[in-house]
């Protein structure tokens, strides 16, 4: 087991004896991802901070629960985050663009977002993210703006590390489809 | 075009704040704190009903034979400490020796003596008992 992971073991275990500077101290290393991963999924500061909250006190009741020897806490933090979001984001709508169109649409040549600034650009792709199909959408965060690499992308979506790749393409297609002047949602 | 989205993600996640709204580490110390108290209270409460009923039941005993009234299955009989102040408390159930009815002035059976008898005591966040009902 690495080094890492017997620290936060450790830590851990005295979390749960009810030591305060443990808790902080996990608390520290690990909400900056954990509510990242959340605003970047619902783009509600206000959902990401429930969610936050959410998956520290489910670590703070789950004594037990992390393995160490199934991978680290952040994974494990990623994982738990992931299902409050999709309990969360089952209740929204679905994307209205079929893969089919992405694939048929898009021109991988073309310069969808030369007409914006940079701040524009920007707006546009958080709000493009925002309509993606959520499968789609954990990838592109995880792999994108996190920068996790595909296996620990793939351990935390509990899938292989081939669906992490093909998903992420698609995604980035779809993200292209959606950010052409002719696509974008002037509203959202 | 693959290669300037992956520089616009790159601003998006700059853009993103780095972390958490500091009041979400406060709520949750608070939470943290609070559960750390309610264990703390449980096991001053079981150390408490330990001591207190030790000492309670070292005491002298009256023994006698009738069996216990059906109206006094539920109630609860205040303890030598049952007028100290207490913030909040807590009912728990345990198992007493028989001899405990006689210390509270109930009625014992004779043939049931070495038989254990199940009591709820109602014990003060300080881990003194206030209370118990013996449940028939």
């Amino acid at each position: 087991m690495p080094d890492n992971t017997l620290q936060e073991s450790d830590l851990l275990r005295r979390m749960w004896s009810g030591d305060e500077e443990a808790f902080v101290t996990i608390y520290r290393k690990h909400q900056g991802s954990v509510y990242r991963f959340a605003l970047q999924m619902t783009g509600k500061a206000e959902k990401a901070e429930d969610i936050t909250q959410e998956v520290f006190l489910s670590l703070m009741r789950g004594r037990g629960t992390y393995k160490p020897e199934r991978g680290s806490l952040a994974a494990f933090l990623y994982g738990v985050t992931r299902n409050h979001l999709r309990r969360l984001l089952e209740r929204e709508r679905p994307t209205d663009v079929s893969l089919e169109d992405v694939e048929a649409l898009t021109d991988l040549n073309e310069d969808v977002l030369g007409d914006l600034t940079r701040a524009q650009q920007i707006d546009a792709l958080r709000n493009a993210l925002l309509t993606l199909p959520a499968t789609y959408r954990e990838v592109v965060v995880l792999c994108e703006l996190h920068e996790l690499d595909y296996a620990d992308a793939a351990a935390i979506l509990a899938c292989p590390v081939g669906t992490v790749r093909s998903r992420l393409h698609r995604a980035r297609a779809m993200l292209v489809t959606k950010l052409r002047p002719s696509e974008r949602c002037s509203t959202c | 075009v693959f290669h300037v989205l992956s520089e616009i993600f790159r601003a998006l996640a700059e853009s993103t704040p780095s972390s958490a709204p500091e009041h979400i580490e406060t709520a949750l110390l608070r939470e943290f704190r609070r559960r750390k108290r309610i264990r703390r209270f449980g096991w001053l409460a079981a150390a408490g009903i330990a001591a207190g009923l030790t000492l309670w039941l070292a005491g002298p005993r009256v023994r006698e034979v009738q069996p216990m009234p059906r109206s006094q299955d539920a109630r609860f009989l205040l303890l030598p400490n049952a007028d100290t102040p207490f913030e909040y408390g807590a009912v728990i159930r345990v198992e007493l020796p028989r001899s405990a009815l006689v210390k509270v002035g109930l009625p014992v059976n004779e043939d049931r003596f070495p038989e254990p008898v199940k009591a709820d005591v109602l014990i003060g966040q300080d881990g003194v008992a206030r209370a118990v009902r013996f449940v028939p």
